[in-house]
Order: C-alpha cells, then structure tokens, then sequence
C-alpha cells in the first residue's frame, strides 16, 4: 500500500505517507490520525473536509509539528521537496534524503523547528484569541518578520529568536531602543503585509490594538502574519468558521489572490463543503481519524464511492434545489479510544451499504484506475449486494453517548491549547 | 388573515455606555449602542418566521426582547393580545410558560449538576403541572419524542453529544406544552450531519403540536429549509421581510442578494459561480451611517440624479468618500503614498489605482469634481476633499433612511430602489 515517491513526479511539493498521530490520556489511547497519506502540490489548494472530531485539525498540527503532550506523533513520514535542505542534511541524517526530499519527521527537533514560518505557516480558527490583546497588532507582525529575518540570518542559532519579556527586557529595551526585539525594517515590512491582505491605511492601523479591529481584518492580520517568513504551504484551520458570510467571502477571495499572486500552497481546513467548494483543487475527507476518501473536487461531489462522502454530500441543504430532502447520517461520531475501536471499518456501523466483508479493515483502492481518486471502502472493488449485508447494523438512533463525546472534547482542546507563534 | 400570535411593534432596545456616576459627574454624554432600532412585525399561529442577519445585527436582542428576557427602550409587543411588558402577575406566569426559548450552545443551557430527567421536569415542576409521578412520566415520553432513550432520565449532561443535548434542550422546552418557541441559532453549534437531524425533529415536532417557531439564525441554509417567512435584519433594522421563497427567488434588498450570493454552495461549479463580494464591515450600532444602514457597503447605491455613471465608478467614488468619512483615508496615509511614490507615477494616479477610479468617468461634469477632490488630497486636503464630494455626489441612500414598505403583497422592503418617490 505505501506507495514509492516517483521521481518524474516533481510537482509534489509535501508527500505524507502512513502519518499516525496518538494522544495518550488518561481513559486510554486515541487514535486520533490514523496512517493517512496525501500529497500536496505546488501551488494549489488542498481542502480536508470532515466534522468535529475526525481529526482534520490533528493532521494539519502533526504536518506543522506542533502536537503537544499527551499527543505525539508515531509513525510515518512526511517528504518535503527542498534540494537545498536535502544536501544540508545529507551527511547529518542520511535516512531522511531521498533525492530531493527530505523527510522532516527524522529531522532533529532544532531543524523541524527552522521549517516552522519559513516553509510552513498556519492561522487558525478564531482570530479574536490568536492575538496578544495588549500588544499593537503591528508589533506582533513585526515580531514575526523579525524572527523570521534572525533565523535565516543565522540559521544554526535558535537564541535570539524569540521576544523575551521580562521586567528587565522591558526596562532595556525602553532605556535602550537598540535592545528593542523589532526593528523599524520588520515595522515597515509589517505595514507592507497588512497593505498585502487588504487592509485601509495600514500604517495607522498598524498601532492598533486587536480588540480595535473587526474578526474580518483581524483574520487578514493573522494571514498577514502567516506571511512574515514568506512560506511555502500555509494550513488554514477553520479560517472563516468564525465569520460572517459576506466577510467569509472576502477572507476566501483573498486567500485564493494570494495563492495566485505568490505561488503558495494551501492546506484549507474545513467541516463546510461549499468553502472547500469555493477555492480548492482537491479534497480529502475526513472520518474517525482516516482520509477515507480523496479526489479532484469533482470526484468527491460527482463520482465519490464511500457512502460517508455521499452522506456527507446529501446532507447539505443545497441552495439551488431546495425541494431536495435532507439526509442525515443516522448516528455519531464514533470513540477514538484505541480500545473500543473495532477491526473493521469504523463507518460500518452507520453505513447504509455495509457488507459483512467491512469487518476487515478495508486498503485504500483507487477508483476506476484513476490514480489521483483513492477511496477506503470495498465498494471501489465490487458492487453493493444485499444479500451480503451485516446483520448486526447498530440501529442508527442508538445513542452511544459516552465516549464519543468524551473523546471529542479531548480532543477538540488539547490541541487548541498552544500558543500563535 | 387571523389575528396574529405576536405583534411587535416599533421596538428599539439601545444599551448605553459612559453611564456610570462618574460619567455623568464628568459631564460624558452616555452613547448609545443601537442594537434594535424601530422594528415591527407580527408572527402568526403556527407559523416559522425566520430571523436571518449577520453577527452584531441585533437579532438576539430582538429575540430577547420579544420573550421579555430584555426590557426595551421603546416599543410594544402583544403575545396573544397581551401586552408582553404590561402583565399581572398570574398572566406573567402564564406567559412564561407559553413562551419558550431553545438557546445556541448546548454545552453551557444544560446544568451539568442535574441529570436529564431533573432538567426536563423542573419547568413543569415549577408551572405545577401534574403530579412528580406525572411528570416523570412525561419527561420519559418527551425524550423518546425527541429521539433519545427514555431510560436516559437519570445521565447527565456532559454523557451526551452536541446533538443529543440540542434534543434535551428542545425536550425540556416542550414539558410545559408551549405555544411559542424562540430558537436561538438551534443549530449553529452543531455539525451538519447532526444539523439536518434536528431541523427535521423541530420540522416534526411543530406539525405535531401546532407550534410557532421564532428562529433565529446567522446560516441562510437553515432558514430556507424550516421558515415560513424571513426578516433579513442589518444593524438593528430589518431590511426585508417575506415569503421564504421569494425572498429566495427574487431577493429585493441589495443586502439580501448579497447574502444569498455570498453562501459557499457545496458543489463543483462553486469555483466558476461570479459573486459580488461585499466589501467592508458592518459599521459600529454606536454611529450608524446616515440615511440607509447599508449603503457604505451597497453594490447598488443610487446615483445623483444628475449622472448617469456607470455603477462600478460610481461605487469606487463612493468608497473613496466613505474612507475619508471614517478617517481610514488620512492625511498621514497620503504624507507615505507620496513618500514612496514611484517615479513614473503621480500621486493622482496612484489614488486612482488604489480607488479603482477610471481616468474619465464617461461625464463632463463629474470629471471635473472628481478632479478637484484628487487634487485636494495631493495637496494633502482630505476635509476640503470630503467636502467637495459630501456637496456635489450625494447620494438619496445618504439622504434619506428608505422606509420598510411593501412592495408587492405579504412582502416588505426598506431599499430606496423600490420605492415609488425614489428617482
């Protein structure tokens, strides 16, 4: 099933193989990503779809490496291209180069950390709590920019990077506006950022504080931030969740004009299908920590073939034809506890086409021999047959309350929990 | 028709700042935070009326207001012909119990110390409504009515999903055989697989008892799918109210296209679908424009009479105007544009690039304005600028607030494009 990186392949920018990521907590082991694999190309925009709770952000953090304890990435591998970073640490940790790419997760921590801004950058879901609320908003761009510029000045040096903010910094740095972390170089470039993502008058805005600008330009700062260390891929978790949907259009537009104008990839993450629909080339969903299913937008809305995909689709309320009914996926999201996960295929039990051949795990198998449409479900090999049908379907309105709640909130918190870089 | 449930009318709720002691003794005017502005409206007996508008717009306040939960400022509400502000106390208590309210978030209505059948009999308990047997009987019934397992009564809270402790929410309003429900972003919080299930369940559940649905909600998607009839509220004002479907078919509001175009539909085509983006924010409820709340944003904001430009323009002078209003346009802002100007480029040209100005507007007249306000910002004038385009480009939207007036039967709108004295 891994698939061997193919050298003609060049546009690949990142190939993730076999990432698994796992919180241990106290009621047991989560399984929170699950050996996916995906691979995102120069400049497009890949979405991941998926409710709350399947992981979508857990494997967008594991990609940036910021997983925190009881979190922790276990097995697989992640390839970035980079030629540069290939030969740089060809003698050091020979395992991790493989022509031109270089597999980040056997990296040290020092250089993993080196990645973080200058190829990776992410924002998140709420802007409103992502900023330092008493620091000028420009300040804080600044401060990115700096950093930035330190690191690549001296990229063996880890010192000297981060703002420190001690009584005594702050008397210095007063007394002394040499000792100050910014410089009037990064304010500026901090103004040229903010002017970037459509900001009015970035120079005055630039000496705001966060709770002086509107969610919607508060979310254009982040990205503006996003963009100090001029990154190769920018993970956007949720970024218009919080918004209205007039700002949410605008955030989309300038998103996709970036990408446009700087050649950046974006990893778009989202429960909402039409944003996916809006800016992105491919997609992958989502499920109980699995990709199981992705495709070019057009395989996951025209041809999908895991009937979550399909449930996830009919579920929408479609805006043109109304008079189509609803159709919800009877039932929950199931535990992410290793030890109530079964063998089978964790969509069964909801599936209104399981077959008693879902109880082994089912591979990922391409679709109609399109290499670039894979899908986890035995229906990409053979046609539904009744008389195959699981007989022991939980009924669908069985609430199975407990743990998949329990589980959920883990994990919607514990990754939330650190702090915008 | 039949004598409405609910008659709301001209209700205004504004919050005041600066209104503390010192204040006053410091001579600060209190400022008004306008959250409901004048907004009338009546719901009838077993109707959905949905109540769609973006966050700050003023729509839980008003949903607040119409439950008592909220005093107004101004402005009368009848429930059935009872004045909702005006009861004795045993009406009161009837009202209360006849009206009922489903909030957002279910993690934080449900008390995580009681268990689920505690939550659900409590409000029966306190209208007196049956004996305990009674009562723990029919809050069995009720959870199997919401689709849950009657033997859940003795769980707790936090056992549940977000969709199963919508269902306990919406159970516990039911106990007490409401007549009203205000439903206050039901689902919102919820994901979209779990949306669809209980809209259903409320879809269900209203057949069943005859019940009237306030639903208040920021997702038009939601709207469409259970409302009889929509309010499109803007900044504590309603900008449109009608049949659910031709609102949808035919929106009139500008504001009301503009939401409709802006929500992201799920399918291939998204990618290809042209849409007006609005551009801007929602003004501050503490200064709104003057004239129409919606007009710094407005796609379709009338011309002077004496024009005929062609509207992209005419939208680009506009917002020219609306930033040196808000004094994002500053004197410093053209102090660095001109200080980083680029040699082959004067600081006119730039101010038509940024604005999106063509170099001639089609129109004598309006060339030559245009050229003074430039000319007035390059010699680093924004108020004379200002007040060159306040005189010579008003606009009747500036003018004039459009009035909430029907423009076809059963259907009103508050746009100046469709009334009959506009130009």
């Amino acid at each position: 099933m891994v698939l061997v990186p193919r050298e003609s392949d060049s546009a690949d920018l990142i190939r993730v193989r076999d990432l698994t990521t796992r919180f241990y907590t106290e009621e047991g082991q989560i399984n929170a990503v699950e050996s996916i694999n995906f691979t995102i190309q120069k400049g497009e925009i890949f979405g991941i779809v998926g409710e709350s709770g399947s992981g979508k952000s857990v494997a967008a953090l594991s990609l940036i490496d910021l997983i925190e304890e009881p979190g922790r990435i276990v097995g697989g591998e992640i390839w970035y291209r980079n030629p540069d970073l290939a030969e740089m640490v060809a003698d050091a940790t020979p395992d991790a180069v493989d022509g031109a790419y270089v597999d980040i997760l056997q990296l040290s921590e020092g250089g993993r950390h080196a990645l973080r801004g200058s190829t990776f950058s992410m924002i998140f879901q709420d802007p409103m709590s992502s900023f330092n609320p008493s620091v000028t908003v420009g300040e804080q761009i600044a401060e990115a920019v700096e950093v930035q510029r330190r690191a690549s000045a001296n990229p063996r040096s880890t010192r000297a990077r981060t703002e420190d903010f001690s009584l005594v910094s702050f008397l210095l740095s007063s007394a002394l506006p040499s000792r100050q972390f910014v410089t009037p170089d990064s304010k500026d470039r901090a103004i040229e950022l903010l002017e970037q993502v459509g900001i009015p008058d970035p120079a005055k805005r630039a000496e705001e504080y966060p709770y002086e600008y509107s969610g919607g330009m508060l979310q254009r700062a982040m990205i503006a931030q996003a963009l100090a260390g001029e990154p190769e891929i920018l993970i956007a978790d949720e970024p218009t969740t919080a918004l209205d949907v007039t700002i949410q259009s605008q955030i989309l537009q300038l998103l996709s004009e970036l990408q446009d104008e700087t050649g950046l990839s974006i990893v778009l993450i989202s429960h909402n299908l039409g944003v996916i629909s809006r800016i992105c080339d491919r997609v992958g969903v989502m499920y109980a920590g699995e990709l199981i299913e992705k495709g070019d937008l057009s395989d996951i809305h025209q041809s999908s073939v895991h009937p979550y995909t399909q449930g996830l689709l009919d579920s929408i309320p479609d805006f043109e034809h109304p008079e189509s009914s609803l159709q919800p996926i009877p039932g929950n999201v199931p535990s992410l506890l290793d030890s109530e996960m079964g063998d089978g295929c964790y969509f069964a039990d909801r599936c209104p086409k399981a077959m008693t051949t879902c109880r082994e795990k089912p591979p990922e198998f391409t679709v109609d021999g399109d290499d670039d449409h894979t899908v986890q479900c035995y229906l990409a090999r053979e046609a539904y047959d009744p008389a195959k049908a699981l007989e022991d379907n939980i009924d669908s309105e069985e609430p199975d309350a407990t743990a998949s709640t329990m589980n959920r909130e883990q994990l919607e918190h514990s990754p939330v929990e650190f702090d915008n870089e | 028709m039949s004598e409405p449930l609910v008659h709301v009318s001209d209700l205004k709720k504004h919050y005041y700042e600066q209104d503390t002691l010192l204040d006053r003794a410091l001579g600060n005017d209190p400022v008004a935070v306008r959250a409901v502005d004048g907004v009338s409206f009546d719901i009838h007996e077993g109707e959905t009326l949905g109540l769609v508008g973006e966050s700050g717009c003023g729509k839980s306040t008003l949903g607040e207001a119409l439950v008592n939960l909220e005093t107004p400022t101004t402005g009368d509400v009848t429930f059935d012909n009872l004045p909702v502000y005006d009861l004795d106390e045993d009406q009161e208590r009837e009202f209360r119990r006849r009206v009922q309210v489903v909030f957002q978030d279910p993690y934080s209505s449900l008390n995580p110390r009681m268990t689920v059948g505690e939550t659900i009999r409590e409000p029966m308990a306190l209208h007196d409504m049956g004996t305990k047997a009674e009562r723990k009987e029919t809050a069995r019934e009720l959870l199997e009515q919401v689709g849950l397992d009657a033997d859940h009564t003795e769980r707790y809270p936090h056992e549940f999903s977000g969709g199963q402790r919508q269902r306990i929410g919406i159970a516990r309003a039911l106990g007490v055989e409401p007549d009203f429900i205000v439903l206050d972003e039901p689902v919102s919080a919820l994901d979209v697989s779990v949306q669809a299930q209980i809209l259903t369940l409320l879809n269900d559940l209203q057949a069943e008892y005859d019940l009237t649905y306030l639903l208040i909600t920021h997702d038009l998607s939601i709207v469409r799918r259970i409302s009889d009839r929509i309010a499109v509220m803007y900044l504590g004002k309603f900008a449109e109210i009608g049949p659910t479907e031709e609102i949808f078919e035919n929106p009139q509001h500008p504001y009301t296209e503009g939401l409709l175009e802006n929500v992201p539909r799920a399918n291939v085509e998204e990618q290809y679908r042209d849409i007006q983006i609005i551009a801007g924010d929602v003004p501050s409820p503490r200064d709104p424009p003057s004239g129409c709340r919606f007009r710094t944003r407005c796609p379709e904001i009338i011309q002077p009479a004496a024009f005929d430009l062609n509207q992209d323009h005419w939208r680009a002078i506009v917002d020219l105007k609306t930033q040196l209003e808000n004094g994002s346009l500053s004197t410093d802002w053209l102090v660095s544009r001109a200080a980083n100007k680029r040699d082959d480029q004067s600081l006119e040209q730039q101010l038509r690039e940024h604005f999106e100005l063509p170099s001639t507007l089609g129109n004598d007249t309006a060339d030559a304005v245009l050229n003074r306000v430039l000319s007035a910002l390059t010699d680093e004038r924004p108020d004379d600028a200002l007040g060159i385009l306040e005189t010579e480009f008003e606009s009747l939207c500036e003018r004039e607030s459009p009035a909430l007036e029907e423009t076809e039967p059963n259907r009103c709108t508050a746009c100046h494009l469709y009334q009959e004295d506009s130009d």
